[in-house]
């Protein structure tokens, strides 16, 4: 493998290059809402990607940045999809306040794990296959700049699942995990809103006049929380409840937001209608229930191929005395959903190690970020001429 | 011993002393949270009933106004007793801000109807018959320092209890109404906090880990609500709920405000009672929880003797020339419900006559402090 060693060296070589990159991405401002920062991220990949010989295309829309879509190499043939999202989800000026910094071998900074160190990774992936002259594979680059907001800016899901096929597989460089797992399946998401609407009175002069929206919340959430059955692998949260303004008053309003993490995309309409006949059903009479879906995202199913990506992973660890990766299942989402969808073999969590993603405490291994760097070179060079898994 | 005319002259001639009296308690700041300010009232009628003949004692609480009380006469027989409260509802800077003002017959400024008018009418018919020579009583005078915050940090409510034992008749001298409404029962009412303490978790990762507080707090609001009973006059309304911080969490924390009104002292006790037991057990299992009682007023139990005392008061107003009085039941509490818990007879809302109590646009009737405290010197002359 003459080809991997000389792109490991190259990786030894250009750390501070690397860094560089990661730490200009990090000082971009592409944080929930700001759009010229997901526009200067989609600018800076897609010169980088330019110069590897990529041609680009770009879809635009009016709250979020261009998706960058790069192409290089014969796109008839079964190609390599490699992607990510450049956008974080903090507030505007985050990086201003907490500039990108390296401490005692840790890297901060907004987006610093999720995922602008896997962006990093992905690019310096392809420049380190470039430096080894490996860069005759059909590969497309599909990065995206509203994941963090589930999408509500943009056509982002049908578009990967558009994109997808064709391809062979795809690798997701989502925030990597410490334990050096990588991601073979995700579980679904569907968060809603409940509010019931009832009718206040001053509990001392007319109590018998309220209505109380908490009361007939509290006979709904237990119906709700019923539904959770780890045996199928779904679990329904109320996790924020809000009820009421004084002791002394009959609550008129009261409202929870829930979360259903799902793990077989077929369960969703069963628990759905589950939830709707909750709320279809009143328990202190003139109260009324309004049920709102917020959003979601897609399973990403386990598909077989995902595990022949894992094993390819695991060779190219073993075979370069790297810690063998393991398969994770994991409960949050992200767009590998949409390859898997397009039944297209996924890999996802290649991006750079870490944790305390969406705080501000969140942190970076910058030794895996070099590692991770060599691993994913590696695993190109393992699959490119590979047909399918 | 003067007759009931001489009496009321002498309350009509004492006016100016009594207006200067009420000004004195009604411009200065002793809201429940200022104990140095209340404290200092309590000093202040202490050194107005001792020159009477009493004798004045405090029952001292650290976080609170003292409670005053003041004796006359031979106490080991049947005594009536005159109570009220000396803290007001005002933060400090009110009185400075809005001071005791007489315009057009009305009274303004920080508790000039709850309820300093009050403790004027009271100290005045005390001070008038007194020095006339009455003696038909012995007399205790129960002053609250903390009233208005239901007692929450001190012992006052069992103190006052203690303090009744033995009486045969009371008046307090709370906000009067200006359709000469007077008072034998009144709800009580109590709230309490409850927090609920569980274990969070992401709800995608680890959620089998998670304990959610929302949900234990649901199982228990449920059991709450159901100790509403309106045929006993007990109504328990959870009132204020929240928990959680993101959906995707499960939630650690959650905490609810529960209002409890009843009417008899049985029924709170039912509540209270249930309280516990619903602290003390778990539906989810590694949630906690904890209660807390933030306010609490007695019920004033409507006794029969009460009836039989305003019976027995009307027909001394009507003989004093005074206007009619009607008994009536109201939703809000006051320390009478104490005294009533001890089986003494109880008229309350005895004070100073005006509306809008806790609230800058309290106002007091200013004829109505003459007019009252005649009324209770001539309670006292002929009951």
């Amino acid at each position: 493998m003459e080809a991997r060693d000389t792109a490991y060296q190259w990786v030894d070589a250009h750390r501070n290059d690397m860094i560089d990159l990661w730490k200009e991405m990090v000082t971009i401002d592409s944080g929930i809402g700001v759009k010229e920062g997901g526009m200067a991220m989609g600018n800076l990949c897609a010169g980088i990607l330019e110069d590897l010989g990529f041609s680009i295309r770009r879809v635009s829309y009016e709250k979020c940045g261009d998706t960058i879509i790069a192409e290089r190499g014969d796109m008839t043939k079964p190609y390599i999809i490699l992607m990510g999202h450049m956008d974080t989800v903090f507030f505007r000026g985050e990086p201003e306040r907490r500039p990108f910094t390296i401490r005692d071998g840790k890297a901060y900074g907004p987006g610093v794990l999720d995922m602008k160190g896997g962006v990093a990774i992905l690019l310096s992936a392809l420049r380190a296959l470039d430096a080894a002259g490996v860069s005759d594979f059909p590969v497309k680059v599909i990065l995206v700049a509203d994941e963090e907001p589930a999408h509500c800016f943009s056509d982002a899901p049908q578009l990967i699942e558009k994109e997808a096929k064709g391809a062979k597989c795809a690798f997701n460089f989502e925030t990597g995990f410490t334990d050096n797992s990588l991601v073979v399946q995700r579980k679904g998401c569907w968060r809603f809103f409940v509010e019931v609407f009832g009718r206040g009175c001053h509990v001392g002069n007319d109590p018998e006049n309220g209505r109380s929206a908490i009361l007939e919340m509290a006979h709904k959430i237990i119906e709700i929380e019923k539904l959770t059955d780890f045996s199928k692998a779904y679990n329904v949260n109320v996790g924020t409840i809000e009820g009421g303004t004084v002791a002394n008053a009959a609550p008129a309003y009261c409202k929870v937001e829930c979360d259903f993490r799902y793990t077989h995309p077929e369960d969703l309409p069963v628990l759905r209608q589950k939830v709707a006949d909750v709320c279809a059903k009143t328990w202190v009479p003139d109260t009324v229930t309004k049920l709102t879906d917020s959003f979601g995202f897609a399973v990403m199913p386990r598909l077989e191929g995902n595990m022949k990506l894992l094993e390819v992973a695991q060779e190219v660890a073993a075979e370069s005395g790297f810690p063998r990766p393991e398969a994770r299942l994991c409960g949050g989402g992200s767009d590998a959903a949409y390859t898997t969808a397009a039944g297209v073999p996924t890999l996802c969590a290649t991006g750079v190690e870490g944790a305390r993603n969406h705080t501000v405490e969140e942190w970076a291994d910058v030794e895996s970020f070099f590692l991770r760097v060599k691993q994913m070179a590696g695993i190109l060079l393992k699959v490119k001429d590979r047909e399918s898994f | 011993m003067k007759t009931m005319q001489d009496i009321f002259a002498a309350i009509d001639s004492a006016k100016p002393a009594m207006m200067e009296t009420w000004r004195s308690l009604v411009d200065r700041d002793c809201g429940s949270g200022n104990k140095a300010g209340v404290d200092a009232v309590g000093q202040d009628i202490k050194a107005f009933l001792e020159p009477l003949g009493f004798k004045v004692r405090f029952h001292k609480y650290e976080q609170a106004g003292n409670m005053l009380v003041a004796e006359y006469g031979d106490m080991t027989k049947p005594f009536v007793i005159l109570t009220g409260h000396m803290d007001t509802v005002f933060a400090d800077g009110t009185a400075a801000e809005r001071p005791f003002t007489v315009k057009d017959g009305r009274v303004t400024g920080p508790g000039v109807l709850d309820m300093k008018g009050g403790i004027t009418v009271m100290l005045y018919a005390v001070k008038t018959l007194l020095e006339a020579g009455w003696d038909r009583y012995p007399l205790k005078i129960i002053l609250a320092g903390d009233e208005e915050v239901g007692h929450g940090w001190s012992d006052a409510a069992s103190d006052y209890r203690k303090e009744a034992k033995g009486a045969c008749m009371a008046f307090n001298y709370e906000t009067g109404f200006i359709d000469d409404g007077i008072v034998l029962e009144r709800k009580g009412c109590a709230q309490y906090r409850f927090d609920f303490h569980g274990v969070g978790a992401h709800a995608g990762n680890n959620p089998e880990d998670g304990r959610s507080a929302v949900k234990e707090l649901c199982h228990k609001a449920l059991e709450m609500e159901a100790l509403t009973d309106f045929a006993e006059g007990t109504t328990v309304n959870v009132g204020v709920i929240s928990g959680g911080t993101v959906p995707n969490a499960i939630p650690e924390n959650a905490w609810c405000r529960v209002d409890v009104r009843f009417k008899t002292m049985a029924g709170i006790e039912r509540v209270e009672k249930a309280f516990k037991e619903i602290t003390d057990e778990t539906y989810i299992d590694g949630v906690t929880t904890a209660c807390r009682c933030e306010v609490k007023m007695g019920a004033m139990e409507r006794l029969a003797s009460s009836e039989a005392l305003f019976e027995k008061a009307q027909a001394v107003a009507a003989e004093a020339g005074l206007p009619a009085m009607k008994a009536i039941a109201v939703g809000g509490g006051s320390d009478s419900a104490y005294v009533t818990a001890e089986g003494v007879p109880t008229l309350c809302a005895m004070g100073v006559k005006g509306q809008y109590n806790h609230t800058v646009r309290e106002w007091a009737e200013e004829s109505s402090l003459t007019e009252r405290a005649k009324l209770s010197a001539a309670l006292l002359m002929k009951l």
